[in-house]
């Protein structure tokens, strides 16, 4: 199963969408949430870290901390909480 | 100019200042620490709302006596429990800051915690007698008013140690026989010393002076914290931070600016009610939280009642996901999924609304007809159920309702214009 890393302010909001990206991922993805304050301990094993809209202004400062992409959810999936959507993007990205 | 253009060229200067406040690492670690505090206020609330039976002189319901008698009987716990969670909280910030601000610098974390709680004691607290038999010290300060002091000797601690370690000042080097373990402590030692006596200079000063450092920086700030418990304050911040989040942009840059005068706020009213005296402030965290911000920022369970009714699909899709989010105050699917974050038709209501909120809970909190708040149980917790624990007023939960139909009723025009877009692209797509 391959690690994929949500972040927004204190983890609340991007908790609801990670469960619903590992739904439509059917167990191939292990997605976790985190708050900004917390994100850089949990880095183990991630292999792209998607910020919530809210919080795309420390992506520049989250990127010098980590080794894996960082990328923006976009606003349209993150409001309708679109798991699959997101999904969709994810397996671009991770080439999958 | 269209809106677009203006937008996205203040989108240029504010996402940059954003990170810049959000990134900055002492503004980073008071907001770290204050988000962090999250269990020392809930126990506090709990242990207030215990101690806050409602009762008067003609109740009769037996439970609320039954309730009453349980507070006064345990008036001693509960005291004691407020005093080290909601009247305590410039210790657990103190040791916030140290800990993220130690982490900033990727330095181990025991030898500057111990350093700044040495700080914490001998500047925030206060000796009265130191015996033999029994020593008592003044933790008054602990609480809301010894919040900047504390602050300040977490970053004067955690600053001074890593500046000395990282210049190797005084670093004694031991040969490599010895256990690396040993040679880090040594390789401290000096720099620790030296970090703790700057504490000792401080208070000597102070002493000196005959007064103490605590009181002293309260006194320097108390003017500018009475004047940020005020009306007009409300309504800029309400504005500002609305500005902010229209942008889509979360306000948790302002957290190290507004955490302390919320956090220290709440503080001192949960003092006063422990106390029995008249609570002084109205801008709390559980204010903000509960009155101002009716389902997170935008105050949108208002505008998520209106959507879930709406003709448009795409609109009930979105009030759908929302709204249960929004009863526990989180507004993200809300602002992003219809959007209101840079729709022009939303700006002026996603600005009104939460002020308006603001204008009138201060006004009835201020004047007393709904009493102050003493307690905060979560930020999750839905704005009825807070308004009522946080003053236990029966009145609170009600102002919350009418301030519900009123930010529906301003919503409701930009509501129908957005919704007869929505409708008109949606009859395209099916024609």
């Amino acid at each position: 199963m391959r690690k994929v890393m949500l972040v927004c302010n204190a983890g609340m909001s991007t908790g609801i969408l990670a469960k619903r990206i590992e739904e439509a991922s059917e167990g191939q993805l292990q997605v976790r949430a985190y708050g900004e304050a917390e994100y850089a301990d949990n880095l183990d094993g991630v292999e792209l870290i998607l910020v919530g809209p809210q919080l795309r202004h420390q992506i520049p400062t989250i990127k010098k901390n980590v080794t894996v992409p960082v990328q923006s959810i976009p606003p349209k999936y993150y409001g309708l909480m679109d798991g699959k959507g997101v999904f969709k993007e994810i397996k671009k990205l991770l080439e999958m | 100019m269209n809106f677009n253009s203006i937008s996205e060229k203040i989108e240029k200067h504010i996402l940059p200042l954003a990170n810049k406040l959000s990134s900055q690492r002492h503004l980073k670690a008071i907001r770290d620490a204050f988000m962090s505090l999250l269990p020392i206020t809930l126990l506090g609330g709990v242990a207030s709302v215990i101690g806050a039976a409602p009762v008067t002189e003609t109740t009769t319901n037996g439970f609320l006596l039954a309730w009453a008698g349980f507070a006064s009987q345990n008036s001693l716990l509960l005291s004691w429990i407020n005093a080290l969670t909601l009247g305590g909280m410039a210790l657990y910030i103190c040791m916030g800051i140290t800990y993220f601000l130690s982490k900033h610098f990727k330095m181990d974390v025991f030898i500057p915690m111990m350093i700044t709680m040495f700080g914490f004691m001998m500047l925030v607290c206060n000796p009265i007698e130191l015996g033999w038999a029994g020593s008592s010290i003044d933790i008054s300060y602990m609480g809301g008013q010894g919040l900047l002091p504390a602050m300040l000797v977490a970053f004067i601690g955690v600053e001074l140690y890593h500046y000395m370690r990282e210049h190797n000042w005084g670093r004694i080097t031991l040969p490599p026989s010895v256990p690396a373990s040993l040679t880090e402590v040594f390789a401290g030692l000096v720099p620790a010393f030296l970090t703790l006596s700057v504490y000792v200079v401080i208070w000597i000063i102070f002493n000196a002076l005959g007064t103490n450092f605590t009181a002293f920086i309260y006194s320097i700030i108390s003017p500018a914290l009475s004047a940020a418990d005020s009306l007009g304050f409300t309504i800029i911040v309400t504005l500002l931070l609305h500005l902010f989040w229209f942008f889509g942009i979360h306000d948790a840059a302002f957290g190290a600016v507004l955490g302390p005068i919320r956090d220290g706020n709440l503080s001192i009213n949960a003092a006063a009610q422990a106390a029995g005296e008249v609570l002084p402030h109205v801008f709390t965290t559980s204010f903000w939280v509960y009155f101002v911000i009716i389902g997170g920022c935008g105050s949108v369970l208002s505008l998520a009642i209106l959507l879930i009714t709406s003709k448009s699909k795409q609109l009930k899709t979105v009030g759908r996901v929302g709204i249960v989010p929004a009863f526990f105050g989180i507004s993200e699917p809300i602002i992003f999924g219809v959007p209101l974050m840079l729709n022009p038709i939303f700006l002026i209501p996603f600005l009104l609304t939460s002020t308006v909120n603001g204008i009138i809970s201060f006004l009835l909190l201020d004047s007393g007809f709904i009493a102050k708040t003493f307690a905060m149980l979560s930020w999750q917790m839905p704005s009825v159920f807070g308004a009522f624990l946080s003053t236990m007023d029966i009145k609170a939960p009600i102002l919350i309702i009418v301030l519900i139909l009123i930010d529906m009723l301003i919503y409701f025009p930009f509501f129908k214009m957005q919704e007869k877009q929505c409708l008109a692209m949606e009859n395209e797509e099916t024609e």
